[in-house]
C-alpha cells in the first residue's frame, strides 16, 4: 500500500559548487512541505548532476489523513481592514478565531480543519512551493520569468506509484506569453551529447538504470567514488600517486555526468616553476588532477576528467588541453620572471596602494602596525626584534606581485620563493609562507618560530582592528572571516608554552589605531574581544571533547591563565570529573555535601561561615588533616600549572578525596559545643572555597 | 575530412546561422571598446520590453594585453562575435551548440562544458549569470543571461553569447598553437593570409602606443571631456550620443591603466565615474523609451 515518488528537475548546467547543498535543501524542503501537511514518508534520497536535481521518496501513503492547518492572523488591535482581509482570505468569521498571547503580542489564530486529499493531487502544489522557495545562493530569471532558478529550468518528471502526474509550474505572469512554463510528465533525457534523446520514466530503479545506459551516473557519491578510483588507477599505472585534493574532486564531480579520463603532459620547459604554481594553475584554471612521483615531487603528467567519450579516443581533447595549459604556464612563467626583476623590498613600497580595509587604511599601514607590535613582543617570544623587522618589511610584499594577482591563493608561497631567489635561507623564508597558517581548523600550524609569531601578530592586528572599528561577525554574516581568524589565534596559542596572552597585543595595536575616526573605547573593545574569544573557545574546545560545564568551571578561575594552561586545566578537570573517574566523582559529591551543609546551617543561623579557621579549636585528627591538606593545596596546584606539571595536578586533587571522606566519617560537624560547631562549619567553608579556587565545581553538572 | 574553416569563413558561417535565427546582422561599432557588450545593441537594447535579436563582430581592445606581437595567446585587439537574444529563447543552448557544429566543433570529438561564470561589468553597472563554455579546457565563449544593465533590471531577460573568435579558432577548429598561425582567408600560395599577415604589425605598433606613447596628460583630459560631454547630452535628453561619450571615457580609462598611471585606489573611483555615465544613459534610454509600435 505504500508508494514511491520520483521527482526530477531538469535544468541548464548547475554550478558545481552549489550542487551538494542543493541536494540537501531539496530533501529538507520536501520533508518540511510533507510534514506540514501531515503526510508521513519513509526514506528520502536526493541526487544531483550538472543538469538535474532528483528526489526519490519511499513509503508514501496514497491519501493524506484529515489534518489541521494553523494560521496566525493580525494582531487583535490591528486596523479592521487587516482583520477583515484575513477573515475573507480564510472564508471564516471572527467568532471562529481564537485570541492568543505570543512573545510578540496578542494575535488572532485560526485552526482550519482540512479534509485529506489524494497525494497525487497534492504533489503539484508541493513541487510548486519547492521551486518557488528554493534557497539557491544565487539565482536568475530568464526570458519573461518572475520566479528564479539557478539556471533556466526546462522540464520535470513526477512519477508517483508508477503513474505520471501531469502539471505545469508557471515561472512568470499568467497573461505573459513569454513566461516560461515548466511541464512535468514522465519524460527525461540522457547525457547532453551522447544520448540527448528523450526516454520514458516508470519508476526509480528503471530511471537510474536507464540513465546509466544513457551515460549519466545519477548518484553524486557514486560518481565521486568512480572518479577517485579511476584517477588513482591511472596514476598508479604511470608509477605516480594522486596529489591529494578533495576540493577538486568535489568540483569535478559536479562538472560531469559521465566522467571519461585522459592523461596529458606538462611541457618540460615549465617544470622549473615552483610546484605550487603548476598545481594551482592546473587546479584553478583547468581542474586537472596533479600527480606526484614516489619521492613526493610533482610529476610532469596530469589527469583530465572530461564529460564525454570522443570518437577519436580523445586525441583532440588531450592536445587541446595541453595547448591551454601551455598558454597558462607561459603566462605564469612570464609573471614569475617579471616579479623577480625587482626585490621584495621594492614590491613592498606598492603596499601603500593596496587597501586593507576602508576604515583601517592600507596594507602598508598594517605592516607598520605589525612592526611596532613586534618591536615589543618579539623578545617575549624569544626572537630578536631586529631580525623580525627585516622580515615584516617583506611579509606582505608578494601581494602586489603579478603572480599573486593571478593566483591569490599563492600569497605567502610566492613571497617565500621570491625571498629565496634574492638570497634568503629557505628555513628563514618559510616564515613568510607559514604566517598564513593555519588556514582552517584542520590546517597545520607554522613549523618555524618566526612563522608562528607572525601568524599571531597578523591575526591579532586583523581582529583587534575590525573590532575597534565596530565591525564584528553577526549571525551567519562574517564577511571578513573573523571567526576563522580567532580560531587561528586559539590554535596557535593553545599549544604555545610561552607566557603569551591576549592582553599583550591589545594595547600595542590599539595605540597604533588610536587616530582612526570612529574607533571604540579601549575598555569596551577589551570586553567585546574577550566575550568573542570565550564564545569561540567554547565552540572549538567542545568539539575536542571538553564539556561546557567543565569549561565554565575552569574559566571562572583561569582568567589569568595562558591559553596553554587554561586548556590543560580544562583537560585535567574533564578527565578527573567526567570520565567515570571514581575519585573525581567522590570528591564532587563531597564538595556538594559540604555546600549543602553550609547552605542549610548558614540559613538557620543567619551567619556567613566564610572566615579564618581557628586552628586551636580543631580536635579530631581528621579535621586537622583536612585543614593541613587544604592549606597546601592551592599553592601547590598553582605551582603545578605554572611548571606545566599536569600529572601532579590530578594527584593533588585525588589526594584530597580520602581526607574529606575520613572527615565526613569521623567528624560530627554539628558539634554540641557551639564554638567547635562554628569552627567546623568554617573548615567546611574553607574546603569549599579551596576547591572553587581550582575550578568552580558548583558549575559541574551530573554526567548521565 | 573537409578542409578546416578559415577565420573569415567562421565569421560568415556564424553570421549566416544567426541571421537565420532572426538576428539583425550589424556591423562593428565604430568606436574603440573593450568588449562587444559595450555595443549599444547589447547595452541599451536589452532594456525595455520589445524583442530584439542581433549578431555582429566587434573588435575588442584591451590595451594592457598588448605584447608587441610576441605572445602567441595575447593581443591588445581581438575579435568577439556577439549574439544578443531578447527574450532568451528556451533552446538557446541548443542553438549555440548547433552553431559550434556548423563551424566544425563537434561535441562528439571535443569536450564541451558549461562551467559557472557569473559575468559582471563594473563600468557598465551590468551583471548576469551564466557560464564560460569550455572546449577541451579552453574558454571559447561567454554565455550570459543579463539580469541588470546600467543598474536597471532587465525584463524580459536577454541571452548574450560572446564567442572569442581567435581562441575558438585556435582551439576547436584550426588547432594551432599560436594565434598568429590562424589561417585568415583560406587561400593558398601568395594569396594566403594568416593572422600574422593581417595583424602582427598592428599589434607591435599599437603595443608601443598603448604602453609608451599614449599621452597620459591628454588622455586624462579626454576622459574629463567625454564625461562632461556625456552630462550635457544627458541634459539634452539624447541618450544615444551620450552613451558614445561613455564608451569613449571607458576606453580612455583602459589606456590610462595600460600606461600604469592609475593607482589601485584611483581605479575604483574611475570605474565608478564610468558607471555613473552608463547608468545615466540607461536610465534616460528607458525614460525616453520608444517601443516598436510607437516608431512605426
Amino acid at each position: 500500500m505504500f508508494k514511491e515518488l520520483l521527482i526530477e528537475l531538469f535544468s541548464e548546467e548547475i554550478p558545481a559548487r552549489m550542487q551538494t547543498d542543493a541536494a540537501k535543501n531539496f530533501k529538507s524542503l520536501f520533508s518540511e512541505k510533507m510534514t506540514r501537511r501531515g503526510i508521513p514518508f519513509g526514506s528520502v534520497n536526493t541526487y544531483v548532476t550538472p543538469r538535474r536535481l532528483v528526489l526519490h521518496a519511499k513509503d508514501l501513503p496514497e491519501k493524506q489523513e484529515d489534518w489541521e492547518e494553523e494560521r496566525r492572523g493580525p494582531r487583535i488591535d490591528a486596523p479592521s481592514p487587516a482583520i477583515e482581509g484575513f477573515l475573507a482570505s480564510a472564508g471564516v468569521t471572527l467568532r471562529e478565531c481564537e485570541q492568543r498571547e505570543t512573545p510578540k503580542g496578542s494575535f488572532y489564530f485560526l485552526t482550519l480543519k482540512k479534509q485529506g486529499q489524494k497525494i497525487r493531487d497534492i504533489l503539484p502544489q508541493v513541487i510548486r512551493e519547492i521551486i518557488y522557495e528554493f534557497p539557491w545562493p544565487k539565482s536568475m530569471r530568464w526570458a519573461a520569468s518572475q520566479h528564479s532558478w539557478v539556471r533556466p529550468l526546462h522540464s520535470g518528471v513526477c512519477v508517483f506509484d508508477e503513474q505520471t502526474i501531469l502539471f505545469e509550474v508557471l515561472m512568470g505572469k499568467e497573461e505573459d506569453p513569454d513566461a516560461p512554463r515548466v511541464y512535468f510528465n514522465d519524460i527525461s533525457y540522457g547525457h547532453r551529447f551522447l544520448n540527448p534523446e528523450p526516454f520514458k520514466v516508470k519508476n526509480f530503479t528503471q530511471y537510474s538504470r536507464e540513465l546509466r545506459a544513457r551515460h549519466v551516473i545519477l548518484d553524486q557519491e557514486e560518481r565521486k567514488a568512480e572518479i577517485l578510483t579511476e584517477v588513482q588507477k591511472l596514476a598508479e599505472e604511470m608509477g605516480y600517486q594522486l596529489h591529494h585534493d578533495p576540493g577538486l574532486l568535489e568540483e569535478v564531480t559536479g562538472l560531469v555526468e559521465w566522467p571519461v579520463f585522459f592523461t596529458g603532459s606538462i611541457d618540460p620547459s615549465f617544470m622549473s616553476l615552483p610546484p605550487e604554481v603548476l598545481v594551482t594553475s592546473m587546479r584553478v584554471h583547468q581542474r586537472y588532477f596533479a600527480l606526484e612521483t614516489p619521492e613526493g615531487a610533482l610529476a610532469s603528467s596530469f589527469i583530465i576528467v572530461a564529460n564525454t567519450k570522443a570518437r577519436d579516443k580523445g586525441k583532440k581533447i588531450v592536445l587541446g588541453n595541453e595547448r591551454v595549459l601551455k598558454a597558462r604556464l607561459a603566462d605564469a612563467q612570464f609573471f614569475y620572471e617579471q616579479d623577480k626583476k625587482i626585490s621584495l623590498q621594492e614590491h613592498a613600497k606598492k603596499l601603500q596602494n593596496v587597501i586593507f580595509h576602508d576604515l583601517l587604511g592600507t596594507m602598508a599601514e598594517k605592516v607598520d602596525r605589525l612592526k611596532i607590535a613586534a618591536e615589543f613582543l618579539a623578545p617575549k617570544f624569544g626572537i630578536s626584534p631586529g631580525n623580525c623587522q627585516k622580515w615584516i618589511e617583506i611579509l606582505k610584499a608578494d601581494l602586489v606581485t603579478e603572480m599573486v594577482g593571478e593566483f591569490p591563493e599563492l600569497q605567502g608561497t610566492m613571497g617565500k620563493y621570491y625571498a629565496i631567489a634574492q638570497g634568503a635561507e629557505p628555513q628563514d623564508a618559510q616564515a613568510i609562507e607559514e604566517h598564513y597558517s593555519p588556514r582552517g581548523s584542520q590546517d597545520q600550524l607554522p613549523a618555524s618560530e618566526l612563522g608562528r609569531f607572525f601568524a599571531l601578530i597578523d591575526r591579532f592586528d586583523t581582529l583587534i582592528g575590525f573590532f575597534a572599528m565596530g565591525i564584528k561577525p553577526t549571525g551567519s554574516k562574517d564577511p571578513y572571516a573573523l571567526r576563522r581568524t580567532a580560531l587561528g589565534i586559539i590554535r596557535l596559542l593553545e599549544d604555545e608554552k610561552k607566557d603569551f596572552n591576549f592582553d599583550d597585543f591589545l594595547s600595542w595595536i590599539y595605540n597604533c589605531l588610536r587616530e582612526k575616526p570612529g574607533i571604540i573605547p579601549l575598555e569596551s573593545l577589551d570586553g567585546q574581544l574577550r566575550e568573542f574569544f570565550v564564545e569561540r573557545l567554547k565552540i572549538y574546545w567542545r568539539d575536542q571533547g571538553i564539556s561546557h560545564d567543565v569549561m565554565a568551571a575552569a574559566f571562572s578561575v583561569g582568567r589569568d591563565d595562558t591559553l596553554y594552561v587554561l586548556k590543560r586545566r580544562c583537560q585535567v578537570l574533564q578527565k578527573f570529573l567526567k570520565s567515570k573517574n571514581e575519585t573525581g566523582n567522590a570528591l564532587l559529591s563531597a564538595y556538594r555535601r559540604a555546600c549543602n551543609i553550609i547552605r542549610i546551617e548558614e540559613g538557620k543561623d543567619r551567619i556567613d561561615y566564610r572566615g579564618e579557621v581557628d586552628k586551636s579549636l580543631l580536635e579530631e585528627k581528621a579535621e586537622i588533616q583536612l585543614f593541613e591538606a587544604l592549606q597546601k593545596l592551592v599553592p601547590s596546584f598553582q605551582e603545578a600549572f605554572k611548571s606545566h606539571n599536569f600529572a601532579s595536578v590530578m594527584n593533588e586533587l585525588a589526594m584530597l578525596k580520602p581526607v574529606i571522606d575520613t572527615y565526613f566519617n569521623d567528624v560530627k560537624v554539628n558539634a554540641d559545643n557551639p564554638k567547635i560547631r562554628a569552627n567546623r562549619l568554617r573548615t567546611l567553608s574553607f574546603f569549599r572555597l579551596t576547591i572553587e579556587k581550582i575550578a568552580d565545581f558548583s558549575k559541574i553538572e551530573d554526567t548521565l | 575530412m573537409s578542409k578546416k574553416l578559415s577565420f573569415q569563413e567562421i565569421i560568415l558561417k556564424l553570421q549566416n546561422f544567426w541571421s537565420q535565427q532572426g538576428c539583425v546582422i550589424l556591423q562593428p561599432y565604430d568606436l574603440e571598446m573593450g568588449a562587444g557588450t559595450f555595443h549599444p545593441a547589447t547595452t541599451l537594447r536589452p532594456l525595455g520590453p520589445d524583442p530584439w535579436r542581433a549578431a555582429f563582430v566587434q573588435p575588442s581592445r584591451r590595451p594592457a594585453d598588448g605584447r608587441y606581437g610576441e605572445n602567441p595567446n595575447r593581443v591588445q585587439q581581438h575579435h568577439q562575435f556577439q549574439v544578443i537574444l531578447k527574450p532568451s529563447p528556451p533552446n538557446v543552448q541548443e542553438l549555440y551548440l548547433e552553431s559550434l557544429r556548423l563551424v566544425g566543433i563537434d561535441p562528439q570529438e571535443h569536450d564541451i562544458r558549461f562551467v559557472e561564470d557569473d559575468w559582471e561589468s563594473p563600468t557598465l553597472g551590468a551583471s548576469g549569470l551564466g557560464w564560460e563554455v569550455w572546449c577541451d579546457g579552453m574558454e571559447i565563449t561567454q554565455f550570459t543571461y543579463f539580469q541588470q544593465v546600467g543598474g536597471i533590471e532587465c525584463h524580459p531577460v536577454s541571452a548574450e553569447i560572446t564567442y572569442g573568435l581567435e581562441r575558438m579558432t585556435m582551439q576547436g577548429i584550426q588547432e594551432v598553437d599560436s594565434l598568429y598561425d590562424i589561417d585568415w582567408n583560406g587561400s593558398e600560395g601568395r594569396a594566403k593570409m594568416t593572422y600574422s599577415d593581417v595583424f602582427k604589425r598592428n599589434e607591435r605598433e599599437m603595443s608601443a602606443y598603448n604602453f609608451v606613447y599614449a599621452n597620459t596628460h591628454k588622455l586624462l583630459q579626454h576622459f574629463k571631456d567625454a564625461e562632461e560631454e556625456c552630462a550635457v547630452l544627458l541634459q539634452a535628453k539624447l541618450p544615444l550620443p551620450a552613451y558614445e561619450q561613455c564608451v569613449k571615457a571607458s576606453h580612455c580609462f583602459n589606456l590610462l591603466q595600460a600606461r600604469g598611471v592609475i593607482s589601485v585606489m584611483e581605479r575604483a573611483s574611475y570605474i565608478s565615474r564610468v558607471r555613473a555615465l552608463a547608468k545615466g544613459c540607461c536610465e534616460l534610454y528607458m525614460e525616453t523609451y520608444e517601443s516598436k509600435q510607437s516608431i512605426s
